[in-house]
């Protein structure tokens, strides 16, 4: 293992480490929960891997990919975080978002099933994990789009935490997606492909540290009360304003 | 090989929104404070609430003074004042389509519920009658505002259908929420002055 390994591996885990320290002393764990799961599990991953490279250093290769798949199924943790902080359950948005959500995944899901029975015979290790890689890459990036996009349609604010966790993920998942088609492409991409990865994930432990230093939840969709001068205003406005209404209604 | 090289520039687009998205910021909440006059705003819909489409789009003057040599020049001019009005008003017919749609959403937004497909025909209507009125306009600027009458009325209805989809909506408030909406839809627009 070189230094530059060494030091992508201690500057990850001093991260990760930061963010829950973090999480931990603002009580953010109670908000995020989903959030906090997933890098605690990229904590004991990275950890647990180290002590396999240097005791047992042949299975690390094995133990990498198997836990990768759980790692990366886990990514749909991040994404309904951001979706059920953005979108209260009983809010009205929230139908329009799940169902569209939805789509998205019983789309992916077809893909996915289709593109796997186009190969045909039993994959090899090294087609099903770049392609399983690429495939929920996409999903997710859909996914997040779909919702920050959603958001802004309806000018849903988005709290500067839940706005870093999707922005700093999704930037990471397009890379991971852009990376594992590019390393397929090109082998003579192997070299800088092996950089990309962890320095994009780097990237993203960086986001996500900036924007949960403190606790900034999303501005509440309902707000306050009106002053009573403003609602006896509004009363006079609005019944002007049903009577110009029927006249659109009805001309 | 097709499959990789779309999903790297998939993977390249998807970065470079995330990343606008990013730098992009996020929507702007004004205070609470807020002038009732923005509610009258909201229902004014000038272009919708000008009713003498038929004169405006009408040919016959514009070939009768065409007809005599002496006043070819009035024609000219009265041809040039009716091209300015018609863009006048189809910029006026946008104004009230991007207002009904802000609205619509603004009504979801407060709690009106809606299905999805329903939203995602609301904004492809919306998307293409934007669309319609802009070609409208540049053929309006290039062929003359009398060439397009037929296609204007036609604007008009799909402007119309817009607003009655919006006003379905309404009926279906909960009882209580106007307050609350009026502030919120005063909130957005004072948002973007």
């Amino acid at each position: 293992m070189s230094a530059l390994w060494y030091s992508l591996l201690v500057l990850g885990v001093g991260l990760e480490t930061v963010l829950l320290w973090r999480t931990h002393k603002g009580g953010m764990w109670r908000h995020y929960p989903f959030f906090v799961a997933y890098v605690l599990f990229v904590l004991l991953r990275t950890l647990v891997l180290f002590a396999v490279m240097q005791l047992r250093a042949e299975l690390y290769s094995v133990l990498y990919w198997r836990s990768e798949i759980l790692a990366v199924a886990l990514w749909f943790l991040i994404t309904w975080e951001v979706f059920r902080q953005s979108f209260p359950k009983w809010s009205a948005i929230y139908r329009v978002a799940s169902n569209a959500l939805l789509v998205v995944l019983y789309g992916s899901a077809i893909t996915l099933v289709v593109t796997g029975a186009r190969l045909g015979r039993p994959l090899a290790d090294r087609v099903v994990y770049p392609l399983m890689e690429r495939s929920l890459g996409c999903t997710q990036a859909i996914s997040l789009l779909l919702l920050l996009i959603l958001a802004r349609y309806y000018g849903v604010s988005m709290g500067r935490n839940v706005r870093g966790i999707a922005v700093g993920f999704g930037m990471f998942v397009s890379i991971s997606v852009a990376n594992f088609s590019a390393l397929e492409l090109l082998t003579s991409f192997v070299p800088y492909w092996r950089l990309v990865r962890p320095l994009s994930f780097l990237g993203m432990l960086v986001i996500w540290t900036c924007a949960l230093w403190t606790y900034a939840p999303n501005p509440s969709l309902s707000s306050g009360e009106i002053p009573g001068s403003h609602m006896k205003q509004w009363g006079e406005a609005w019944s002007r304003t049903l009577s110009v209404l029927r006249k659109v209604i009805e001309p | 090989m097709i499959g990789l090289v779309l999903s790297l520039i998939l993977g390249i687009l998807f970065f470079l929104a995330f990343l606008v998205l990013a730098l992009a910021g996020h929507p702007k909440v004004a205070d609470a404070a807020v002038p009732v006059r923005i509610v009258q705003e909201m229902i004014d819909l000038r272009g919708l609430a000008f009713a003498n489409t038929e004169v405006l789009l009408r040919f016959d003057d514009y070939r009768k003074l065409r007809s005599r040599p002496d006043l070819r020049e009035v024609a000219r001019r009265f041809r040039a004042d009716r091209r300015e009005i018609v863009l006048l008003w189809l910029r006026s017919l946008g104004e009230d389509v991007k207002k009904l749609w802000r609205f619509r959403r603004l009504l979801v937004r407060s709690g009106v519920s809606v299905g999805l497909w329903e939203e995602v025909h609301i904004a492809v209507t919306a998307s293409l009658v934007l669309l319609f009125l802009l070609g409208l306009r540049m053929l309006a600027v290039g062929a003359g505002p009398f060439v397009i009458g037929g296609l204007i009325r036609a604007a008009r209805h799909l402007v119309e259908r817009t607003s009655h989809s919006c006003a379905a909506l309404l009926k279906r408030l909960p009882p209580g929420a106007w307050p609350e909406l009026e502030r919120k839809w005063a909130n957005g627009l004072a948002s973007e002055d």
